[in-house]
């Protein structure tokens, strides 16, 4: 007996609705286990450099795009940084980790050369600013995922 | 390893985080699919065909493929019709739009309804044995009491099997 | 086409089941290195790169923005392909039409899929039109199912022969180190194994694979000046057929052209082969069931209508004997979908320079056909050749 899991939501013209559910398992890859079982037990920041380019990439790779190089130097970085670019978000989606309005941010942790994406708090949307001085600031028990990052918090 | 609910198997030795993508579409459906369902919430199949090269197409669509040219003839077809092919599902399948585990086992089939020769239905039969299953066997679609039909697919049950005579 | 193309590096990953030790980006690479390996140049010499997977098998769209580095696609022209099933077909036809144009002398091409991230039917299944079949379908074995009844009943084919074929195609995949399920099989064995949608057998459906390919392209004159003996690609056929499988197009009763034979035809035709049988030392075909190999053979025209299975009953589509038929296992036994059709080209051109390996067929292959086809409808046949003319 065919049964049809969709719901008729306009008569005239003709609209159904439907589901697509799925549930991605996504292994992370060797550089990725790294970087976040060292964020999740040790509370620090791990990079990768190119010798070559003279680049930190922040989060970690395995190969560096501009010279094509295998990359394996492991480089602690701090978990100070500054804001290179910010905006705000004020509409709600069920798709947002934390409530509105959030202020998200590329974050340039010192000791890296590319940013890192993530959120500000601690402070007012609008006293946040490009250039400004941030710190991490961790979740009690940690994951081992990038939310292991409750947000970055101005450094005063 | 790990077997899930919905049947992938995941190796847990390794680091792996879980990626929920839950999204619920809303599909609009365009005046001759639109006509083809409300055709069947009547009890009726309602298909079309070409006016140029008289090519039938099942769910009808705007225009046909070969001819370039608008659908415009509507005809009514079936109920009865004839077994194109046909096969037995009988390993479990996660369905992501339920969300959840088909129940198995179930027959599907392409039949030629009476009346179009040249295109098939993909439906349902109600005959679930093997050996009572033929490519060339006659059926007929089994429609929902008219008030439970909704003007989905879903308002022919299934196909049951007729015996005619020769 | 305006320039000649040769494939001039190939690469590619272990295919299996399961790839948890890599991410996807970091599984491309390493077949990226091989290709590029292969073809001794450096990664300064692509002028262009084109990549391709099913992004909803991995729930990470537009993967390839993102995984640019691994890719070797930083800052350099190229595009993302995504046609279903054929998208290995369709990467080698956009990277041989780039090299073809004047505009890229050095193409890189990439397949891909890592098939280990989804419930594989549940994702495959949202290809499918969302409220007339979707719901009916159990992703591709119904419809190889359907087909394999068929032909039974119209040519009085016996249920084994499918089983048979699987067995013989075993034989090249023992021999294959990279293929995903490479165990070498009996065909009662493969009889054996369960039913998944009748008359359809586990070992007779295409697995589900996680793994990469890669090829380095390259137009005649910087070819001719690559260290190994480029493989040309002689002709290339696409065929596209309106009728999707939602209506009535996997088994369609009126005897309306049939996209794959269309191809097959118009390659032969256009490359003056007469006789298929003969003249193609090697087939490396998309075939997704062992249900399809004699209905693919059939609209290959190496056999008449009909008579396939009667070539597999007497065992001569084995790697080593008279129509060596997917010589490294094919599609049934690995399936990394964004590579598969990909791995086909790729199998064909080792065949063509002698490096197959352990399944390498044992005379000269001068000229072989590989193909990318799929639920989508799109046939993609590649004609490699040995000489340029």
């Amino acid at each position: 007996m065919l049964k049809l899991p969709l719901k008729i939501v306009n008569e005239d013209p003709l609209v159904l609705q439907g589901k697509i559910y799925l549930d991605y398992a996504y292994y992370v890859g060797p550089i990725a286990t790294r970087f976040f079982t060292d964020l999740r037990d040790r509370g620090k920041f791990f990079g990768i450099r190119c010798g070559e380019c003279g680049i930190t990439y922040m989060p970690p790779r395995g190969t560096c795009g501009r010279c094509f190089g295998k990359l394996e130097e492991w480089v602690e970085v701090a978990p100070q940084g500054t804001v290179i670019s910010h905006t705000i978000t004020y509409y709600p989606s069920v798709c947002h980790p934390v409530k509105e309005p959030i202020v998200y941010a590329i974050v340039k942790l010192d000791g890296a050369d590319t940013g890192l994406i993530h959120m500000l708090g601690d402070v007012e949307p609008s006293e946040a600013y490009s250039g400004m001085r941030v710190e991490a600031v961790f979740k009690e028990k940690r994951e081992g995922n990038i939310l292991d990052i409750k947000y970055f918090k101005p450094l005063r | 390893m790990i077997e899930r609910a919905d049947g992938l198997r995941v190796d847990d030795s390794y680091y792996y985080i879980t990626i929920p993508l839950h999204l619920e579409y809303k599909w609009a459906q365009g005046h001759y699919f639109e006509t083809f369902l409300k055709g069947l919430k009547q009890g009726k199949i309602l298909i079309n065909q070409c006016p140029s090269c008289g090519r039938h197409q099942i769910p009808p669509i705007n225009v046909c493929g070969r001819c370039h040219v608008e659908m415009g003839e509507w005809k009514e077809v079936g109920p009865r019709g004839t077994v194109f092919a046909f096969n037995i599902v009988v390993d479990p399948v996660y369905d992501s739009g339920i969300p959840g585990m088909r129940e198995v086992p179930y027959t599907v089939a392409h039949i030629i309804l009476d009346g179009a020769p040249d295109v098939t239905i993909y439906h349902e039969l109600e005959e679930q044995d093997l050996s009572k299953l033929k490519v060339g066997m006659r059926v007929e679609a089994v429609f929902k009491p008219e008030k439970e039909r909704e003007g989905l697919l879903s308002d022919i049950i299934y196909f049951r099997t007729v015996t005619e005579p020769e | 086409m305006k320039e000649r193309v040769a494939i001039i590096g190939i690469g590619q990953t272990k295919q299996s089941y399961l790839k948890p030790e890599v991410n996807a980006e970091e599984m491309v690479n390493e077949a990226v290195r091989k290709a590029i390996e292969d073809a001794r140049l450096s990664m300064k010499d692509i002028d262009a790169v084109v990549s391709g997977n099913i992004e909803f098998l991995e729930g990470h769209y537009q993967a390839d923005c993102q995984f640019a580095d691994g890719f070797g696609a930083w800052m350099k022209p190229g595009l993302a392909i995504q046609t279903g099933g054929c998208t290995g077909g369709s990467l080698v036809v956009a990277g041989t039409m780039l090299a073809a144009s004047g505009l890229f002398n050095k193409v890189l091409v990439i397949g891909w899929q890592k098939m280990d991230a989804t419930p594989f039917t549940g994702a495959i299944n949202t290809t499918r039109e969302p409220i007339y079949d979707r719901h009916l379908n159990v992703g591709a074995a119904a419809f190889l199912a359907a087909r394999g009844i068929r032909y039974m009943e119209e040519t009085g084919c016996p249920e084994e022969i499918a089983s048979l074929s699987r067995a013989l195609v075993s034989e090249g995949a023992s021999r294959n180190p990279y293929t995903h399920i490479n165990r070498r099989l009996t065909a009662e064995e493969v009889m054996k194994s369960r039913v998944i949608v009748w008359p359809v057998r586990f070992y007779h459906l295409a697995p589900t694979s996680c793994g990469a390919a890669a090829l380095v392209l390259a137009n005649e004159s910087e070819a001719k000046k690559a260290v190994k003996k480029p493989v040309w690609i002689k002709d290339l056929v696409v065929v596209h057929r309106e009728t999707s499988v939602y209506r009535g197009g996997a088994v369609e009763v009126s005897s309306s052209p049939d996209a794959v034979e269309k191809a097959a035809t118009t390659l032969f035709k256009r490359n003056g082969i007469v006789n298929p049988r003969k003249e193609i030392d090697v087939w490396e075909t998309y075939s997704p069931s062992s249900w399809y190999d004699m209905f693919d053979m059939e609209r290959r025209h190496i056999a008449e209508k009909g008579q396939a299975w009667r070539l597999i009953e007497k065992e001569l589509t084995r790697f080593d004997r008279e129509i060596p038929w997917n010589p490294s296992g094919g599609v049934v036994c690995s399936n990394p979908i964004g590579a598969s059709g990909m791995l086909r080209v790729l199998q064909a051109a080792l065949q063509i320079r002698g490096e197959a390996g352990g399944h390498q067929v044992p005379k000269e292959v001068r000229l072989a056909q590989a193909d990318a086809y799929g639920g989508t409808h799109w046939s993609e046949f590649f004609l490699l050749s040995k000489y340029l003319s």
